[in-house]
């Protein structure tokens, strides 16, 4: 059995990578490696800071939401809860709150645990795999519909809009982005803590309950945590997907599935992935600007497909 | 129940048909700008139909019939007003445009790329209208405005269209154009018209001015709080420097006085 | 000691299981048989609180179970079902090593815990596997990692559902014989539901007859004859014992002319 040993040496591990990834989006630009100036820095560590909250946030989501379901396909995109977290968001600004402190990820993270309430209701009691996301693309399909009827009637934010639900790390207000990490990171405490429920949890209903695990009890826990991570994410950068469904897969080629040491992992390459799409999603076509949820869609949906032919 | 709809519509189908066309020019305009020409050049009385957007002059919303939003206008609305003529922008409608012709109504597009295509476009209203002597009128009269705004030398502008995404008016836009008139160089030089773009590549471009046009300025520094080499201006009323109409020469003069106005600030 | 009280469960729409009224001991395996659908599983699922009660009461050792949270009767009961398909490549020594979650809650496991896995695992023969995915293993190997897990559970009453359905003769013969030392040498309550006769009458103690919800006998092995199997089944099966003790279970195939 392993043990707090290989905790830290896989935490050691990861913080190296992502540190690496981490300054490497720093002085990366188009032009190769270079020392870029002061303002070009700033913006550039801003853009790194949302990237590899939203990344690791969308990817402790993951974990939660794959384990608690015992479904390998499982993602706060796919399920609906980023969708959800977007219709909350597209209605506040609707109805003219302006975008500060803690009120949008909070109301982000409420409309995310609602949503996938009523994904996990349609599908049914079995929880099976394609009714999940079955209900989940269907949720999904309305919930977006309603963002853009919002969208039509106030005609003036439709760019914003259609960025934001395509997924946008260009946010640089400080005060947004530390709320929502905050939150996101109160969250995977919560669920880093709960590891092995989670475990238990990944067995299935009967078998979590002989292990002595409140099954209704702690999924529900952990699928609210899931869910309030990923209306954080979502109030900064708008619906990215995908990385939710990758990060938990590529972490457990390293570590094997035990959440204690998934978990962090699983954040880690969250963190990097997102990073390394971002970057892509600004240099292909330099100096224009590509929605970054373009580009892990492009990476995800053959992933999604492998995981669902496996 | 099914049996009556069916009669009805046998009843009232050929009364429809039957209605006479109406006499003489029945236009809509689905460009705020047209609007504004057709006002300007006195040839009101042949417009039917316009958009929610034609806001000016002010009588225009109130005298006239909408057919709806900008790009998606109301296909029944427009059949209603039975029009022999339909001008529209092009911009952001290919849709519509397409759907109006492929139905039998005759559209002319009005998509003017720099201010002398303007003129060409008055002009061709004008004498579509029936209004040619108000309409050179009008264009003379403009000229003559513009010729009398003073250019600024050798400088650089960054046109925002949309602040978050940022996205930017190139070069190929009229919004372009009119800066060009004035002496501001665009420097987003792209293929299509509005392009989202990278905040970084706007840092280094380090450009004289930057035009906002969708948000305020307050707005853009709370957004954009490292682009700091750039002075901002923000003219008083987006629609005069936006619409390629008879407004344009107050927005064109006003950009200049903005502009000039920051430079002696620094 | 367990003991049903008029015990109903089932979900709403119907009662799967019926006025049950019973008492088991400790140290004894129960054979609870029946036709398919007779309510088995659910009997089953009921000890470890996973059917809706609808009526009646199981205790434990006096103690009503209803009162028990889920982490204390988790402490008690052990539970495997027929067949498992992990959905992650959890290790065999991680998927065992999980019993010990009703035992000790904290994050990291104690020696204890890691000791008692460790002895699970061999005493299953699943040590050489210990790294491997449960996911990769064969049905055998797998029924042997979840009474692996139990074991390291260390509960007084087991239950086991249908566990050698998927076996050959072989791993069938492996498998009851650990579970016979494992009633021997720890004093257990082992509860099993069997698709096969033969193994029933040569594992077990005692037999629980389930028919459409309802127990219609709990009996000594002695007491059950192969008119009582037939009347359960509806087919006509004969008990048959060998000279060394073992006994055989046979239903009919061909018409039998000659008997009518």
């Amino acid at each position: 059995m392993r043990g707090r040993k290989d905790l830290l040496l896989i935490l050691t591990g990861a913080a190296i990578a992502g540190a690496a990834v981490f300054c490497l989006s720093l002085y990366l630009g188009p032009e190769g490696l270079s020392m870029p100036g002061d303002e070009i820095l700033r913006l550039r560590i801003m853009r790194a800071l949302c990237g590899a909250g939203t990344g690791a946030a969308l990817a402790a989501a993951g974990v939660a939401y794959q384990t608690v379901l015992a479904n390998p396909l499982a993602d706060p995109y796919l399920l609906g809860s980023s969708s959800g977290a977007a219709a909350g968001i597209a209605a506040l600004s609707f109805f003219g709150v302006s975008r500060a402190g803690l009120i949008f990820p909070l109301t982000a993270g409420l409309c995310s645990c609602l949503t996938v309430a009523a994904v996990l209701k349609i599908a049914g009691r079995s929880f099976s795999k394609k009714n999940i996301i079955l209900s989940g693309v269907a949720v999904n399909l309305f919930l977006s519909a309603a963002v853009i009827f919002m969208v039509s009637i106030r005609k003036k934010e439709f760019f914003s809009v259609m960025y934001f639900m395509m997924g946008d790390l260009g946010e640089t207000r400080l005060s947004l982005i530390a709320a929502a990490l905050m939150i996101a990171a109160a969250g995977s405490l919560f669920l880093f803590a709960k590891s092995r429920f989670l475990n238990a949890l990944a067995a299935g209903k009967t078998l979590s309950r002989q292990l002595g695990c409140d099954w209704k009890k702690e999924s529900l826990a952990a699928l609210a945590a899931a869910s309030v991570i990923t209306g954080a994410a979502v109030s900064i950068s708008g619906t990215i997907g995908f990385i939710g469904l990758m990060a938990p897969h590529i972490a457990r080629k390293f570590v094997g599935s035990d959440v204690r040491f998934l978990m962090p992992a699983a954040a880690v390459s969250g963190a990097a992935l997102l990073m390394i799409s971002d970057f892509a999603a600004k240099n292909i076509l330099f100096p224009q600007e590509i929605p970054v949820g373009v580009i892990t869609s492009m990476l995800g949906a053959p992933f999604f497909l492998w995981i669902y032919k496996k | 129940m099914l049996i009556l709809i069916f009669l009805s519509a046998l009843i009232i189908a050929p009364g429809c048909s039957s209605r006479k066309a109406p006499e003489g020019l029945r236009v809509v305009s689905l460009s705020p700008a047209i609007t504004e020409i057709i006002y300007a050049i006195g040839a009101e009385n042949a417009l039917y139909g316009i958009t929610n957007h034609c806001n000016w002059p002010p009588k225009a919303s109130r005298e006239k019939e909408s057919v709806g939003d900008f790009s998606f206008p109301s296909m029944e609305k427009i059949a209603l007003i039975q029009p022999s003529l339909i001008l529209a922008a092009g911009d952001g409608q290919g849709k519509a445009i397409s759907h109006l012709i492929n139905a039998g109504y005759d559209v002319r597009v009005f998509h003017p790329a720099d201010i002398a295509e303007l003129f060409a476009h008055i002009m061709e209203i004008g004498r579509i209208l029936g209004k040619t002597n108000n309409a050179s009128e009008l264009v003379k009269n403009m000229k003559k405005e513009i010729s009398s705004i003073p250019k600024l030398k050798n400088k650089s502008v960054f046109i925002e269209v949309c602040p978050k995404p940022l996205i930017a008016a190139s070069d190929k836009t009229f919004l372009s154009a009119i800066c060009e008139r004035i002496g501001l160089r665009n420097i987003a030089v792209f293929q299509n018209s509005y392009p989202g773009v990278n905040a970084e590549w706007l840092i280094r471009k380090k450009p004289d001015y930057i035009l906002l046009t969708g948000c305020s300025e307050e707005e853009f520094r709370a957004l954009h709080p490292y682009i700091k080499n750039s002075k901002i201006i923000r003219p008083s009323d987006i629609d005069m420097i936006v619409r390629p109409g008879p407004r344009i020469t107050r927005g064109m003069r006003e950009i200049y006085y903005l502009a000039e106005d920051a430079e002696k600030k620094q | 000691m367990i003991e049903f009280k008029n015990f109903s469960a089932g979900y709403t729409d119907h009662f799967v299981i019926q006025n049950i009224n019973c008492r088991l001991v400790s140290g004894k395996i129960y054979a609870l048989i029946g036709p398919n659908a007779a309510g088995k599983t659910t009997l089953l699922r009921s000890l470890i609180g996973d059917i809706p009660r609808s009526g009646g009461e199981i205790t434990i050792d006096g103690q009503n179970i209803k009162l028990f949270s889920a982490r204390d009767l988790a402490k008690k009961v052990s539970y495997a079902p027929p067949e498992i398909n992990p959905a992650f490549n959890y290790s065999v020594s991680e998927f065992v090593t999980m019993g010990r979650f009703a035992v000790n809650r904290a994050f990291w496991e104690t020696d204890e815990d890691i000791e008692e896995a460790a002895n699970a695992l061999i005493t299953m023969d699943l040590a050489d596997v210990a790294d491997k995915a449960v996911a990769e293993l064969s049905s055998g190997q797998k029924q042997s990692c979840l009474l692996a897990q139990i074991i390291a559970k260390n509960t007084d009453i087991i239950l086991l559902d249908e566990p050698a359905a998927h076996l050959d003769i072989k791993h069938r013969a492996d498998f009851f014989r650990k579970i016979l030392s494992l009633k021997k040498n720890a004093d257990k309550s082992i509860i099993i539901t069997f698709h096969d006769l033969n193994d029933a009458i040569n594992a077990a103690d005692s037999f629980m007859l389930l028919k459409e919800g309802r127990l219609t006998a709990c009996k000594e092995k002695d007491g059950i004859t192969g008119g009582m199997l037939s009347e359960l089944y509806g087919t006509e099966v004969l008990i048959s014992e060998f000279p060394d003790g073992r006994k055989a279970v046979l239903p009919r195939f061909a018409r039998a002319e000659n008997t009518i």
